[in-house]
């Protein structure tokens, strides 16, 4: 009796995990869509609305919870600190990503998005935030594609091993 | 003032703070030129921050922050040659002209900026508002000349608060933000409390806005003197409501070789405010009836 109630704890303690991992595989899809309609929304309001970075940043990391609005709410929050554009924009995203599952190509991409941002005028914006959006659309069709293999794997590897653990021990 | 220093980088930031508190109070303008020391004018005079020099990087620094990081937003502000930061503040920027179709584009490559303070001074129109304002006829048509640095701006915003606290609807039409320094959407100064402000806006263009969508008084606008502002002021005028204005001059005889002339000529301003720097800023030398 006892064995049994081990290896179902086993075979569920293995299957969580796989769970666990395959999900990880799934967030990152969620961040960079996240991130690449925060970007869509951020072009709106510098071609339109035309206001100054940190007045975006806090309107638009206040208006939600989500993991690019955490990005800019922290810079907006350093900046109001005086710390320069690009400092801050950094520290947000260093923050922002230590529980993220994103890889470092996709941190790259964020990065170089706060070198470039402000600099330039309003269709220098555009087409910057236009060229973040496709090098996003790039990661998160490469993220949806691990997602569909290595999501599946690693769901039913875990379940796999728990059950060849249990076998192994009965 | 505190705000002005703040934007400035670290260095220039300590010099700043450290200047006399009385050359601080006044402090009326501070220039900044590229390999030169740090200029500041106080009083009218002026004071060089020897330890204080500027670079290629500490300008952009400066830039950077003035802009809020942010080019695109003073896009067209730079376009003109100077930026309005929070409070009222102007800065005027030189540097490298890049002309698109004819235009002026941007100005890139900074190499001298000039940060002019804008304060307001509660009871700088005391000493004109009963020559123009008379409670019985109303507020006359009225438009101040005076050379640059004379207080221009900072009587117009005292008697803009000083006729909206008299119970007049004012319509300010703002171009460069220095009336009413809005700052996200707040004004800077208090303009009393009948005041509406449009910032930003061309005049000839914010007049006739005001006109049709605030029912004014009257309207408040600084720095006229192209052909364009003219049928505005006559509609202003013909629709009953009071202008009070500003205009960059010397003398009567500049203000009538100004394209505003032929108003002037029409009787349309009847009070003419001259100022002077002689012995202060914002010494009124004359109020001519017109």
């Amino acid at each position: 009796m006892f064995k049994m109630i081990l290896c179902i704890m086993l075979v569920t303690a293995c299957g969580a995990a796989g769970i666990l991992k395959a999900q990880s595989f799934s967030q990152r899809v969620t961040e960079l869509a996240d991130l690449r309609d925060t970007c869509r929304i951020l072009k709106t309001e510098i071609s339109y609305m035309k206001d100054p970075l940190p007045v975006i940043f806090e309107r638009l990391g206040n208006s939600r919870d989500s993991f690019a609005c955490g990005i800019l709410r922290s810079c907006s929050e350093l900046m109001k600190e005086r710390h320069d554009m690009q400092e801050s924009w950094c520290c947000g995203v260093d923050m922002a990503v230590r529980n993220s599952t994103l890889t470092k190509e996709d941190k790259a991409v964020i990065y170089d998005l706060g070198n470039q941002l402000g600099k330039s005028n309003v269709r220098g914006q555009i087409d910057l935030l236009d060229m973040t959006n496709e090098k996003l659309a790039v990661q998160i069709k490469e993220a949806e594609s691990l997602k569909k293999t290595k999501g599946k794997m690693y769901a039913g590897l875990g379940f796999s091993i728990g059950t060849v653990i249990a076998i192994l021990l009965i | 003032m505190q705000k002005i220093i703040n934007k400035m980088p670290v260095t220039l930031r300590n010099v700043l703070s450290e200047i006399p508190e009385d050359v601080r109070n006044s402090l009326e303008e501070i220039r900044i030129r590229i390999n030169q020391p740090v200029r500041v004018i106080s009083g009218g005079r002026e004071l060089i921050l020897k330890n204080c020099s500027i670079d290629r990087q500490a300008i952009d620094n400066i830039m950077n922050n003035l802009l809020d990081y942010s080019i695109y937003a003073y896009e067209e502000d730079l376009a003109k040659g100077f930026i309005t930061i929070e409070g009222g503040h102007r800065v005027g920027v030189c540097g490298r002209v890049v002309t698109e179709n004819g235009g002026i584009r941007l100005i890139k490559e900074i190499s001298s900026l000039n940060i002019r303070r804008s304060r307001a001074i509660r009871g700088a129109s005391d000493k004109v508002i009963n020559e123009i304002y008379d409670p019985a006829i109303g507020l006359q048509n009225t438009i101040i000349v005076s050379p640059p640095k004379c207080g221009k701006t900072t009587l117009v915003r005292d008697i803009v608060r000083a006729v909206s606290e008299r119970g007049m609807r004012v319509g300010v039409c703002d171009e460069r933000s220095e009336i009413a320094g809005m700052y996200q959407g707040v004004p800077s100064y208090d303009l009393g409390p009948r005041t509406d402000v449009l910032d930003g806006c061309i005049k000839a263009e914010g007049m006739l806005m005001l006109i049709r969508s605030m029912s004014p008084d009257v309207i408040v606008t600084d720095e006229i003197g192209r052909s364009e502002d003219i049928p505005a002021i006559e509609a202003a005028t013909s629709a009953g409501i009071s202008i009070i204005t500003t205009i960059h001059g010397n003398s009567y005889e500049d203000l009538m070789a100004s394209k505003i002339g032929p108003l002037v000529n029409q009787g349309i301003f009847k009070r003419i405010i001259f100022l002077s720097n002689i012995p202060s800023t914002g010494t009124v030398r004359e109020v001519r009836h017109v």
